[in-house]
């Protein structure tokens, strides 16, 4: 390992010395209290890391170039294991975004933790790792160790309450975490056994010479990616591998579950982007309507039984679930059918684009969201949405955004879900999935009643008590800086969506 | 050509949104609130009557006047702008919103429930609408339509009546479920091969741009698509039955704003990108048209017949007069060459003067409701005595309604009969019909409630004070002064109107 | 009109009476708008005088009437002109434009068969007859006779509570009625008298008007607007004619004067002993009931608006109604698969791959 390759392993490696330097903090940190704003503070280390990549990447597609790199006698051994390129850097300052915001919304919360304060961050920033490093690789072993990394510390932080419900939906995250690794795990062998080869570009090759009548091309490949996105789909919560969101949701600590909606979602959306644009593109065809199944599944699914639920975090699970639908939309947009006798597949980069968009409005309005509940929680500890009535006289600020979050959801102008909803149609249009734009669009317009319903209750409803609700500065503050990320980027959406494009362009595929 | 900034109508857009942030943060009291709000729409008004006032009707006026171009969303996958104009058709509905929004507020002054609240919706709902008739922009244009939702859907349910809650939800959902088919539309004009843009006002000049190469929904299916939306929002037969329950359950002044601007909204949508955007597929549907609005006219009639609650009544009458609507764009299908600008002149005539008909309506059944506290018609009665001002304005209000000459429901309901009947005559007699019936239920309804015998308990009824007689006399002078000189709006109308005509009598088949 | 003979309110009288004037106008055009100038002239004058009668006794109801000759002389009088003008006699107004129409039905106008002009002439002059019979019951119904106690009798004997605001101004006051109303009905009485002669000068001209004036002015003025040129014809008085007309009102007269004038207790019609015929005709043909009762109140508004009310309430909106319940109870079908256990979760997902491998094998 040359000491260029820990400058490109640099954020990765500044994330995993946050966290240790956390734990060693709380060693030594008689006051419990400040944590959070050392683990916030610490989170400047990877920060400035992945800008000065940022920089450093100029027009170029990958970090690992020139001679550092590629010197004959001693290539980088990261080659073959990540790319630090645009898509990767991308997701870079979405998770430590959603880090740093989550990290201060848990301020308050920490504070019912006798123990294991240090530990609770330390987590949050390993998985944060992980994440990251998701995004980056572009090898299957690597793949799966990351996706390790992403999972345990979430699993550990859902029981981390202790309560008999933390502990059943940690156990449930676990449980099905290791199934669904173990499917992925034996998809990618079958891969390996087929293709020879775990990284994605030498996959590619082998796969494009693949031809035969069945499905995918050959009866290994087509169960080996099925198993794969059958892995995946655990960690993007799209049906029929999502039966664990609702519990996980309802269980869970709020700031966790609001981490792993958005993080954990973005990474995975990263790696199967990544996976199935450059490794098995010229099977496109096939995962495409295999996606695009799974999506209008989800979207279903998650809208359907949303609206019978009483309790706002299972709500919310299952709303995690549509918007997942919603998104996988996107990337099923990423394939049409082009033209010719053989009708290869053609990329088209506004899905893949959308996704990506939608990823940071989806970030934006969720978090605003869970923070507002981490808020109201914390008064009420109740989850019941009748319990939240009348909470625009205890706290009207409150109320209101939270309500505009909900209104983000559904997709009502003019916030960034809304554009990100209208981009996504906009390519799945484009690739000819119309059917599915429009089951999107009656799935939004059906959403607006459990998201409205929430509104109401809060808008309408007479208060059950007169008690304010208040929080420290922190919480308000990661609420009011995710607030205004959600209607940003709905008022002016180009930075992000320019943003977006250039990470697909480095996807070079 | 459709280049620069003026800011005229920026500010008349967001002028109440800025007047709602200010209210939010800066008002306190329940008196401020009242007055500043007033104010506010006040200003509006007088800035919306600027538009209407200096829009120049000339013949070699530009088309498209008052622009305000900012780039919005750059070309990055998508390509919107941010485009406020107006033309001829869209002037004088301006205007309308801005009279319908001072007489909603002042309707709103006896609110006691979470004051603030209410006069923010209110103002928003204003900005909604104001930007769904200036934006020249079909993301803008969707964006505005979607915001006039929640406040909509606030107004009823927190200081609604009766079912609010339902009547509230039903509304939301419904409209939302339109807008969901009309994005689709959107989008996949979009996506049209030469298309790439947003530019309803490049769509309009030309609307061949959209041939049927390179289409990803056929025309036919954009016209429908469109067509859903708007047909929600008007509302047509058979989508119609949120209207009833979410104007009955409405606080009067949300029922002013709701049946007097939302409402034409549907029918602005439908001239605009139906008539202006796919000319060929409205001469194709215009039977289609004629036969729903016909459907709408009788079947809204008769069932107006049967209801005994006021508002009701009112509401259901909306639907019916709505209808015609869709019969004056229905002329359209005339044989090519020979259409005239009088069936539409009618649809949008109407969409004036219903909504300051309507609007009266319910202003004045918002006024009997707040004294004699019932709007069932059999338990009132001869309420002419003691409150003569809110009779008289129902009186002209009513007889406005069923076309009485001179007022000017006369007016757009002759251009309708006129226009259509060339296209289409024995529909055309049928949906005079409705006129029959029209008489019927209004007459009816006004003399039991305000004639007859007066039962005792209404003895002590006090008439409209200044501030609930302000907005009775506003729409009481529109409508006598529409009614007598409707060259006031048909001359803006036309102009506005005439280039959709000349595409239409020259339109080439797709 | 035949119907005029049994209605009792005062007004409904004239008001049927203009049905029948109206029917004159069978081709004879110039003839039957000199009929509606002549006839505007009594028929306004007899409508003056309901409500001065009206004004005294306070109802419109004649079986409450009678024996106003001796409180309200004027009133009386002008009414026996106007009546007698609308009957018809020589040489009030009625009569010249009357006798116009009938000297053209007998003769035919060329627009129909000769023996359709003279059935109809029949009936015109059996509507003379007739016509003379109602108003001259009218009258002495009315003026003749004793008085029967007006709008208090009539409110008792009908046992109604005032209505506020009802048309009653206070009750009854027997007294010829303010100089403001009977002032009109003088002008219109002098009217009734001379109008007719004076426009159409039969012989000669009279006053500087020339002959035949008013029915050669239309006449020619209505061919030129269909488009014929040259004179119409007018035609020139007819002695028999004359006679005829005259005898057919003397005997209306006779009839009514006979059977009304001298009984004694007038509030019982004599001709309600021809019970059904009565019936029929007080209640006008029944068609008033047949359109408000039968058409409008059950035809319409209970069963056809009723029934689209029904459908509008149930199954349009009910349509909409049960979309609402669906997607409620879906959500919670699907919902109850949530069972908690993870195994369940764990076979859902295998069942989930094992799905799609076969939908990918099969499809």
């Amino acid at each position: 390992m040359s000491v260029h390759d820990f400058y490109v392993l640099s954020p990765y490696l500044a994330m995993a010395g946050a966290a240790v330097f956390v734990i060693l903090l709380d060693l030594v940190l008689p006051k419990k209290g400040l944590l959070p704003y050392f683990a916030f503070a610490a989170l400047a280390g990877p920060f400035v890391m992945s800008v000065i990549q940022l920089y450093d990447l100029g027009g170029a597609t990958n970090l690992l170039r020139g001679a550092e790199a590629f010197t004959t006698e001693d290539p980088s051994i990261l080659l073959s294991a990540i790319s630090v390129d645009r898509f990767a850097l991308f997701f870079n300052f979405l998770i430590i975004g959603c880090v740093a915001l989550v990290v201060l919304a848990s301020t308050d919360y920490v504070r019912n933790m006798e123990r294991f304060q240090g530990e609770y961050f330390a987590l949050i920033l390993l998985a944060a790792t992980g994440m990251m490093l998701l995004a980056a690789a572009t090898e299957l072993i690597t793949i799966y160790v990351s996706l390790e990394l992403t999972t345990l510390p979430m699993a550990a932080l859902t029981a981390f309450l202790l309560t008999r419900n933390s502990s059943e939906a940690g156990m449930k995250f676990l449980i099905i975490g290791a199934i669904s690794s173990a499917l992925m795990l034996y998809g990618m062998a079958l891969i390996f056994g087929f293709t020879g080869s775990t990284q994605l570009a030498e996959i590619s090759t082998a796969i494009a010479q693949v031809s035969g009548d069945t499905p995918f091309g050959n009866y290994a490949l087509f169960v080996g990616i099925v198993l794969m996105i059958a892995g995946f789909g655990f960690k993007l919560s799209a049906a029929p591998f999502q039966m664990w969101v609702p519990d996980v949701y309802e269980g869970g600590p709020t700031p966790v579950v609001a981490f792993l909606s958005v993080a954990s979602k973005a990474a995975a959306f990263a790696v199967v982007i990544r996976v199935l644009f450059t490794g098995f593109f010229d099977v496109a065809l096939d995962w495409g309507i295999l996606i695009a199944g799974i999506a209008a599944a989800s979207m279903v699914i998650g809208n359907l039984v949303a609206i019978s639920q009483s309790n706002i975090r299972r709500l919310f699970g299952y709303s995690t679930i549509s918007h997942a639908g919603y998104i996988l939309v996107g990337v099923a947009a990423g394939v049409k059918s082009g033209d010719g006798i053989f009708r290869a597949p053609e990329f088209a980069a506004i899905g893949p684009d959308s996704v990506l968009f939608y990823l940071a409005a989806y970030a934006a309005a969720n978090l605003t969201a869970f923070f507002a509940i981490t808020i109201i929680s914390s008064k009420i500890s109740s989850d019941k949405i009748s319990d939240y009535a009348g909470l625009s006289t205890r706290n009207p600020v409150l109320a209101v955004v939270l309500a505009l979050s909900l209104l983000a959801l559904i997709g009502v102008p003019p916030t960034g879900i809304f554009i990100a909803k209208l981009y996504i149609f906009t390519a799945a249009v484009d690739s000819g999935l119309i059917w599915l734009a429009v089951l999107g669009v009656i799935n939004s317009a059906v959403s607006a009643y459990y998201y409205v319903r929430i509104i109401r209750v809060m808008f309408t409803h007479p208060a059950t008590s007169d008690e304010k609700i208040s929080g420290s500065p922190a919480p308000w503050l990661a609420l009011g800086i995710a607030g205004a990320a959600m209607v940003f980027m709905g008022i002016a959406p180009g930075f992000v969506m320019e943003a977006a494009q250039e990470a697909v362009k480095a996807l070079a595929i | 050509m459709v280049e620069g900034y003026n800011g005229l109508l920026t500010a008349t857009v967001f002028l109440p949104a800025v007047g709602a942030l200010v209210l939010l943060f800066v008002v306190k009291g329940d008196r401020n609130v009242r007055n500043f709000a007033v104010l506010i729409f006040l200003a509006d008004l007088v800035l919306s009557m600027l538009v209407f006032g200096f829009f120049d009707r000339g013949a070699d006026a530009d088309r498209f006047q008052f622009v305000d171009r900012i780039t919005w969303i750059p070309d990055v996958g998508l390509n919107a702008e941010f485009l406020l104009t107006v033309d001829g058709l869209s002037a004088p509905l301006v205007a309308l919103t801005g009279l319908l929004g001072m007489c909603a507020v002042l309707a709103s002054w006896r609110i006691g429930l979470r004051v603030k609240e209410y006069f923010i919706w209110l103002l928003v709902l204003q900005t909604a609408v104001m930007g769904v008739f200036t934006s020249m922009d079909l993301l803008l244009f969707f964006l505005f339509w979607e915001l006039e939702l929640i406040p909509m859907f606030m107004l009823i349910s927190v200081w609604g009546s009766g079912r609010k809650e339902y009547s509230a939800m039903k509304f939301l959902i419904f409209t939302i479920l339109g807008s969901a088919f009309m994005l689709v539309a959107i989008v996949a004009v979009f996506l049209t091969a030469d298309v790439g843009t947003f530019n309803m006002v490049a769509l309009l000049n030309e609307p061949t741009m959209l041939t049927s190469a390179g289409l990803l929904i056929p025309l036919s299916g954009l016209f429908w698509l469109f067509f859903v939306g708007f047909a929600i929002k008007l509302p047509t037969w058979p989508v119609h039955t949120w209207l009833p329950d979410a104007h009955t359950d409405a606080p009067t002044a949300a029922s002013v704003m709701l049946a007097g601007v939302l409402l034409k909204m549907g029918g602005y949508g439908l001239l605009r990108i139906n008539v202006g955007m796919f000319p060929s597929q409205t001469d194709r549907f215009a039977w289609a048209l004629v036969t729903l609005g016909v459907i709408s006219v009788l079947y809204g009639a008769v069932v107006t017949m049967r209801q005994t609650d006021l508002k009701r009544l009112i509401a259901f009458s909306s639907i019916s007069h709505m209808g015609l609507v869709l019969i004056g764009i229905g002329s359209v299908g005339i044989s090519q060459g020979t259409l005239t600008v009088t069936g539409l002149n009618g649809a949008a005539m109407q969409l004036f003067t219903h909504g300051t008909v309507t609007g009266l309506l319910f202003l004045a059944v918002g006024l009997v409701y707040d004294k004699t506290h019932t709007r069932y018609i059999p338990d009132l009665g001869g309420l002419a005595g003691r409150m003569p001002i809110v009779a008289v304005a129902m009186l002209i209000a009513g007889f406005a309604s069923l076309g009485l000459p001179g007022l000017s429901g006369f007016v757009s309901e002759l251009l309708v009969f006129m226009g259509a009947f060339q296209a289409y005559d024995w529909p055309t007699v049928l949906a005079v019909l409705g006129i029959v019936l029209a008489a019927g239920y209004i007459l009816w309804m006004m003399e039991r409630t305000f004639f007859g015998v007066r039962r005792p308990q209404f003895d002590d009824l006090t008439d409209a004070s200044f501030v609930e007689a302000v907005p009775l006399v506003l729409m009481v002078v529109t409508i006598i002064g529409v009614g007598v000189w409707p060259t006031l709006l048909t001359d803006v109308f036309e102009s506005g109107l005439n280039p959709m005509v000349d595409v239409l009598n020259g339109v080439i088949d797709p | 009109m035949i119907a005029a003979i049994t209605a009792r309110p005062f007004r409904a009288i004239f008001l049927l009476a203009l049905l029948l004037r109206l029917a004159y106008g069978l081709g004879l055009y110039a003839a039957a708008i000199f009929h509606l100038v002549t006839h505007a002239a009594f028929k306004a004058l007899l409508f003056l005088a309901a409500g001065s009668v009206n004004h005294a006794t306070g109802t419109f109801d004649m079986r409450y009437m009678g024996g106003l000759r001796k409180v309200m002389p004027i009133t009386y009088i002008l009414v026996v002109v106007a009546g007698l003008s609308l009957v018809g006699i020589i040489p009030l107004a009625g009569f010249w434009s009357k006798d116009e129409i009938l000297l053209g039905a007998w003769n035919g106008t060329g627009l129909v068969d000769t023996w359709v002009s003279r059935v109809t002439f029949s009936a015109l002059l059996a509507g003379v007859i007739v016509t003379a019979f109602y108003t001259i019951r009218m009258i002495i119904l009315t003026f003749h006779g004793e008085f029967r106690g007006g709008i208090d009798r009539e409110l008792e004997d009908k046992a109604q509570a005032v209505p506020a605001g009802a048309s009653h101004h206070g009750g009854v006051h027997l007294a010829e009625s303010p100089w403001v109303m009977v002032l009109p009905m003088l002008v219109l009485g002098v009217a009734a008298v001379v109008v007719g002669y004076l426009a159409n000068p039969q012989w000669t001209e009279e006053i500087g008007i020339p002959r035949h004036w008013i029915t050669g002015f239309l006449g020619d003025g209505l061919s030129a607007a269909r488009g014929a040129a040259g004179h119409a014809e007018t035609l020139d008085f007819s002695r028999w004619m004359a006679i005829i007309s005259t005898v057919a009102a003397l005997s209306g007269i006779g009839l009514a004067v006979l059977i009304y004038l001298r009984r004694r207790d007038q509030r019982e019609d004599p001709l309600s002993k021809v019970k059904p015929v009565y019936k029929l005709l007080s209640e006008k043909y029944y068609m008033d009931t047949l359109y408000e009762d039968v058409m409008v109140r059950k035809g319409f508004y209970k069963y056809f608006a009723g029934i689209l009310d029904w459908i509008d309430a149930n199954l349009v909106d009910g349509i909409v109604d049960r979309t609402g319940w669906f997607f409620q109870n879906i959500g919670s079908a699907i919902g109850k698969l949530q069972s908690g256990h993870v195994q369940a979760y764990a076979t859902g997902i295998a069942f989930g791959v094992l799905a799609i491998i076969l939908a990918f094998l099969l499809a």
